[in-house]
């Protein structure tokens, strides 16, 4: 019902600019999908008989043998660290986050340098007399680098839905006779099962995203057909094809994670905790078993391109370091404040209109970006720069800021909208209520408020633009190198000591967030 | 069944949080342990369950030492405060949780759901239940391990006062039917007046008054005590010849040993009379309504000293001039 005289405000402009980023986001995804009902068949026949199966095989064999392992790591690690008493636990708590910082494509790398012929472990092993032949260039191996390094998202995830859990639910098992394994297994993790989903299909969505890793590893996958369909052949229709098919995959994930959070959500009274005494043995059990992951996640690799770093230091590498970082830090900038920027107008704009229905959805699906593969955004960026400029052969640092733009999009929004959920509405009324406007309450409230947050999206942004690799190989422009490219173009073409300076930039650079990551969960 | 806290002392970091804690419970007594918020009540609880353990002293179950069993092992019954029904199992399953044998299973089930008014409920989720009925299953839960001894944390604090009151009668009902040893840690008067056998009064880590209920509240043991337990009158008092010399007038006491005491009295041990025969007297500064009943200020006239009193209906007014009829014997003095 309107009353007759009464209307409210439509904010017409801010929803337009919010169509258009909306539209602008979901683009090249909309491109992936509809061009796959124009696609040119004449390879289709082959693909499916004779490549389909092969990356299917492969990237399943790494989608659920990297699943397994990061399961196992982030849940045992984030059990021990929330309910145990046992040395240095709580530099474990964010010591534990590190091995994210490690792309998987460095991680690899490193692994590589350690267990080839000169590396330090066979070194070792000739040393001690002995040698053995350890190869790692394989799907054990690619399973190994990657869940060394993901599995730091199972183990946020879970953390923070053990933390949230009330301590008493424990007490109350225990006190019904039931030990902390029973407790574990029958109360615990139950009530944390859909939170751990979420970390794992992150994990999954990372798998999915590698071009690094199984590339350098010769295991060809989706995204390695994706990259040889498009880079090597110039097939635009194979590349969206496959493209779809991971869409197809990531979608369904997608729903089955939504389903799992739809379930009952459980509201838990916040009581003290306290942790859990140890017989002096079991507590270096524990010690030692959450510092294995941290170790091999972390430390080794670390090490490994320190070492690399002494070896090959030489004048000539840092003024071209200089360049590339500088080219990195660039995109960086460009796209973290592109990305701010849309992130505001987009989440102001919901806060001014109601979120309701169809709306509510539409708030989500910029998210959509951060699920998708690499490959498949800068496949779809292709298209829609091939429709605009049929000739160009390659795109310039706009396509490739457009291409981090979508794919990260939800890593700024996502904290943006919190930040902006966490402002009391009366705020906004009370603003109005003294005569001032929607756009400058945004510039003298809301933007104020939110400093920290915006930093925090800022530095987040930046670093995921810092490790891409995927966009970046296919969008860039001839002969424009980042730090990630960089240390995989030197690592491919057999001269990995070369690598380490621009691996230990983005390890460096990486570091940063998990201690915002860290004090985020501490605040919950 | 007999438990024996000795000695207990507890820090966190360098607070002392429980000082020299010694009580005993005996078989299927009650005993209800009070005090204000932070007076280390539920760190002794945890202590005696096991989800704490002391810095120093010994809990004793029937001559066994049990001071650092996990609780699994102890297993004594347990209702915490925000009850922690487990919200992924229904009614049932919740019940069931410890019990490990399937064959008893059924019986005891029915048995529990039955003695607790849950009957007809098993298949519900904790969210689907009302206060009441929540608190019967965490109660039921804890029944369902036959323990030792029954511990209940603040278990009404989570009702409102409409229910609290019902919910508080059936459930102590069914406890002094199954005669079951018990703790109960309140920090309101009425529910260990109402159901223990033994009080215990704790403050600052340690236990200020043990004793029944009903001596507990004439014969409290100091100040403190005396105002937990319900609304008291305090005179400050000196020794002379005659008794003790107070603002309000000259009490016949013997057996003083201090020059200076405070002298205790529940009010409603206090008559208030125009008749010029009692040795107390003061004046009305002040008349509050209360409903039903009123509550009258009196102050003393040879100081600033007043009592508050509360009155039925009365007819005197403020500035008059009143005396207070105070049987000697009910007065407790602190010395």
């Amino acid at each position: 019902m309107r009353l007759a005289g009464i209307k409210r405000p439509r904010y017409f402009y801010w929803r337009l600019a919010t169509n258009i980023v909306l539209v602008a986001i979901l683009l090249p995804l909309l491109l992936v999908a509809s061009r796959s009902f124009l696609l040119d068949t004449s390879n289709l026949n082959h693909i499916v008989s004779n490549l389909l199966p092969l990356y299917l095989w492969n990237t399943s064999i790494l989608v659920i043998g990297t699943s397994a392992i990061t399961l196992i790591i982030g849940v045992y690690t984030a059990w021990f660290v929330t309910v145990y008493d046992f040395p240095f636990r709580r530099q474990f708590e964010w010591i534990l986050i590190l091995p994210l910082s490690i792309p998987t494509f460095i991680n690899a790398i490193s692994y590589v340098g350690l267990t080839d012929y000169a590396g330090p472990f066979r070194i070792f092993l000739r040393w001690l007399g002995t040698d053995i032949y350890l190869d790692i260039m394989n799907h054990a191996g690619a399973i190994f680098v990657m869940s060394m390094v993901l599995y730091p998202y199972v183990y946020v995830t879970s953390r923070s839905a053990f933390l949230l859990q009330s301590a008493s639910l424990i007490e109350v098992s225990r006190s019904l006779g039931q030990p902390m394994q029973k407790t574990f297994k029958r109360v615990v993790l139950p009530l944390a099962w859909p939170a751990i989903f979420a970390g794992l299909i992150l994990v999954i969505m990372e798998v999915l995203n590698d071009y690094g890793v199984v590339s350098y590893f010769g295991i060809p996958t989706f995204t390695v057909g994706i990259f040889r369909s498009w880079l090597a052949l110039g097939d635009l229709s194979t590349a969206v094809f496959l493209s779809m098919i991971v869409l197809i995959f990531v979608v369904v994930l997608l729903i089955i994670e939504f389903k799992a959070n739809e379930k009952k959500k459980y509201a838990f009274d916040k009581s003290e905790r306290t942790f859990t005494r140890l017989k002096p043995r079991r507590k270096w059990v524990i010690f030692s078993l959450c510092l294995i992951p941290f170790l091999i996640g972390f430390i080794v690799p670390v090490c490994q391109l320190l070492w690399w770093f002494f070896l090959a230091y030489s004048h000539d590498v840092w003024l071209h370091l200089i360049t590339i970082a500088k080219n990195t830090a660039v995109l960086g900038i460009l796209s973290s404040i592109l990305i701010l920027f849309l992130s505001i107008i987009l989440a102001y704009t919901f806060r001014l209109v109601d979120k309701k229905g169809l709306k509510r959805t539409f708030s989500k699906l910029p998210m959509l970006g951060y699920a998708m593969p690499g490959a498949v955004i800068a496949v779809g960026i292709v298209a829609l720069v091939l429709i605009v400029n049929p000739n160009l052969i390659y795109s310039g640092i706009i396509a490739l800021v457009f291409g981090y733009t979508v794919r990260f999009f939800a890593v700024g929004y996502g904290s943006i909208e919190s930040g902006f959920e966490k402002i009391s509405r009366q705020i906004d009324d009370a603003a109005i209520s003294l005569g001032s406007n929607s756009l400058r309450n945004l510039i003298k409230i809301h933007i104020p408020i939110l400093k920290p947050v915006l930093l925090g999206a800022l530095i987040m942004v930046f670093v995921d633009v810092t490790k891409e690799l995927p966009i970046t190989l296919i969008l860039r422009p001839f002969n424009y190198e980042t730090l990630a490219t960089n240390a995989f173009q030197y690592a491919k073409d057999e001269m990995a000591p070369r690598a380490a300076s621009s691996s230990l930039l983005i390890i460096f650079a990486s570091a940063i967030p998990v201690y915002y990551l860290n004090r985020i969960l501490h605040r919950k | 069944m007999n438990l024996r806290v000795e000695h207990i002392t507890k820090f966190f970091d360098s607070t002392k949080v429980l000082d020299d804690v010694s009580l005993e419970v005996g078989k299927g007594e009650i005993l209800s342990l009070t005090g204000e918020s932070g007076c280390g009540k539920s760190t002794l609880l945890r202590i005696i369950s096991g989800l704490e353990f002391p810095d120093h002293g010994k809990i004793i179950l029937d001559q066994q030492e049990i001071t650092n069993w996990s609780p699994e092992r102890r297993r004594f019954g347990f209702v915490f405060q925000n009850l922690s029904l487990f919200p992924h199992l229904n009614v049932r399953e919740n019940i069931l949780y410890a019990i490990n044998k399937k064959s008893q299973s059924k019986q005891q089930l029915e048995k529990l759901l039955e003695m607790t008014g849950l009957a007809g409920l098993g298949l519900r989720f904790p969210h689907e239940l009302s206060g009441g009925q929540q608190q019967r299953v965490a109660l039921a839960r804890a029944l369902a391990i036959n323990p030792q001894l029954l511990i209940l944390d603040e278990p009404f604090s989570s009702l409102d006062e409409l229910l609290k009151a019902r919910i508080r009668e059936e459930i102590f009902d069914l406890l002094r039917s199954l005669e079951i040893t018990t703790i109960l840690v309140s920090h309101q008067a009425s529910d260990a007046f109402l159901i223990a056998d033994k009080l215990v009064v704790m403050r600052n880590g340690q236990i200020k008054q043990v004793g029944k209920p009903s001596d507990v509240y004439q014969k409290p043991v100091s100040p403190y005590v005396s105002d937990f337990f319900g609304a008291s009158v305090i005179l400050n008092g000196k020794k002379v010849d005659a008794g003790v010399q107070t603002s309000f007038g000259t009490l016949k006491i013997a057996n003083v040993h201090t020059d200076n005491l405070q002298l205790f009295l529940r009010p409603e041990n206090i008559e208030i009379t125009t008749s010029t025969s009692y040795n107390l007297s003061g004046q009305i500064v002040k008349k509050e309504f209360k409903g039903p009943h009123d509550v009258l200020k009196i102050g003393s006239k040879n100081s600033d000293e007043y009592i508050s009193l509360e009155t039925e209906r009365c007819n005197h007014e403020v500035g008059e001039d009143i005396y207070l009829m105070v049987p000697e014997e009910q007065i407790q003095i602190f010395e």
